[in-house]
């Protein structure tokens, strides 16, 4: 009795064993099932999107080449030359200064032009001094 | 001691412009005309003034008596004063209106008393009958004043005191001069006159004979020439708008503005020749070596090439290099050797209280 017992409940184990290693294999297979549709799907719409990105962006930029021109011609055009404008004014104003300060100089505060003469050299001095008296030949001529 | 504050000047009475640079920064030029109202009317149209100067007087000429005080380089009529003692008269008058209208341009904000100390060029071989002129004429102007030779002050301003050789190439005179570490003498110095106006002459006889029809006048042409003169082969054609019969055409000129720039090259390499070929032989290599250009005619396009290659043609060797500022190089140089002149000298040579 106690044997058949024994048998009964050996079977029951092994059954149990049975469905469960079954539900594990259920279990795996759904899990390698989901996973394969997830990338397969993630890739598709990587791709998809990617495809779609650039194909929108190469049907686009025509239309917003010709939204910058226009903008361009039409609004910014204007900002612009103005801008360009401005800058030709004023480049136009410096050369005019400059060419002032070509012709005229550039006035030195009188202390600075007011300061003691520096002391030159004996060949220099020699050489002044020869003219001083080249021109004091011609004031005697002069004055003659 | 009344006077306390000096100004020193430097002037170059130029027969084109005059320019003038002082020491308190100022430097300035007209062209050196100087008109005078031709009556009431006229008189009027400036403002009651009695003279005008520069452009606007060539601007008004046809409202103006217009006189030109300096031709090739000197005070008209200062060689045959004997002979024109009038207009000897005239034209020292004139002269004298001018230097005050060009040291009035740089004294305006400078108080009355101010000592005005001046340092003027003269052409390299300006007579000593002409170098009287200017000093009489600077007398009443300037304080004190000096004269030295115009490329001698073109010298003395780029420190070039020896080894060099500055050609100074203005309306009236070509002034070669040599500077060997000293003041020039007259056997370092060369002046010719073919100079700007020669250029104008000849530029102005070669259109009438391509150009019959077209009607113009030396001024115009003299203004064309200022802008486009070129001596070089190579470049683009000029044209020059010449009314004919009223109507504006446009003429081409290249080859006669060529020939006209030209003109004056050969004498001023024989001057360079001369001087190079009486210098002591041992320092010539340095003369060839340091050939200035100075004075409005540097300006035409290419003519430091072509020196360069007459000069290694006729003396083996030959540099040039054209001066940073060619019309203020004279006044330049002029003005440095006035602040440079002790006090003590200028004593010697004061004007003032006669």
């Amino acid at each position: 009795m106690e044997k058949s017992m024994n048998s009964k409940q050996n079977e029951s184990d092994t059954f149990h064993e049975a469905v469960k290693g079954a539900n594990a294999t259920l279990d795996y297979i759904g899990l390698v099932s989901w996973s394969i549709i997830s990338r397969g799907s993630t890739a598709i719409i990587d791709g998809v999107q990617k495809i779609t990105e650039t194909v929108t962006r190469n049907v686009c930029k025509p239309f917003e080449d010709i939204t910058h021109v226009t903008r361009a011609t039409f609004g910014k055009k204007a900002y612009v030359d103005e801008k360009i404008k401005g800058i030709e004014e004023t480049i136009k104003r410096l050369e005019e200064r400059l060419a002032f300060l070509e012709k005229h100089g550039v006035r030195i505060p009188e202390k600075d032009y007011q300061e003691k003469k520096k002391e030159l050299d004996k060949e220099r001095k020699d050489l002044l001094s020869l003219i001083v008296e080249e021109n004091k030949r011609l004031r005697n001529v002069l004055n003659r | 001691m009344a006077y306390t504050k000096i100004l020193h000047v430097g002037i170059d009475l130029g027969t084109s412009r005059s320019v003038i640079a002082a020491d308190n920064g100022v430097r300035t030029f007209v062209s050196s005309y100087v008109g005078f109202p031709k009556d009431a009317v006229s008189m009027r149209m400036f403002g009651k003034r009695e003279v005008v100067f520069g452009d606007e007087a060539i601007r008004n000429r046809l409202a103006l008596d217009l006189y030109r005080p300096f031709d090739k380089g000197k005070l008209k009529y200062s060689e045959s004063l004997e002979k024109n003692p009038k207009e000897y008269e005239k034209a020292k008058s004139i002269a004298k209106d001018l230097l005050e209208h060009l040291v009035g341009l740089v004294t305006e904000e400078e108080p009355e008393d101010v000592i005005i100390r001046g340092v003027i060029g003269a052409p390299a071989m300006a007579s000593i009958k002409n170098k009287k002129t200017l000093l009489t004429i600077a007398d009443g102007v300037l304080n004190d004043s000096m004269i030295v030779s115009e490329p001698f002050a073109v010298a003395y301003g780029l420190n070039l005191f020896s080894s060099a050789l500055i050609i100074d190439i203005g309306a009236g005179t070509v002034d070669l001069c040599r500077m060997a570490g000293t003041v020039p003498t007259e056997e370092d110095q060369i002046t010719t006159l073919k100079a700007g106006d020669h250029i104008d002459q000849v530029f102005l006889d070669l259109i009438r004979k391509k150009h019959k029809d077209a009607n113009f006048t030396v001024a115009m042409v003299k203004r064309f020439k200022e802008e486009n003169a070129f001596v070089s082969v190579q470049g683009e054609s000029v044209f020059i708008e010449l009314p004919v019969r009223g109507k504006p055409v446009n003429h081409d000129v290249t080859e006669e503005l060529r020939e006209a720039c030209r003109s004056i090259v050969p004498e001023v390499i024989e001057g360079i020749r001369k001087l190079v070929a009486s210098f002591d032989p041992e320092f010539q290599r340095g003369l060839k070596r340091n050939v200035i250009l100075a004075g409005g005619g540097s300006q035409i396009i290419g003519l430091q090439k072509e020196i360069e290659n007459y000069m290694k043609k006729a003396l083996g060797y030959g540099k040039v290099t054209k001066v940073e500022e060619p019309l203020y190089a004279g006044a330049n140089g002029a003005l440095k050797l006035a602040k440079d002149m002790p006090d003590e000298y200028w004593d010697q040579v004061t004007s003032r209280g006669k």
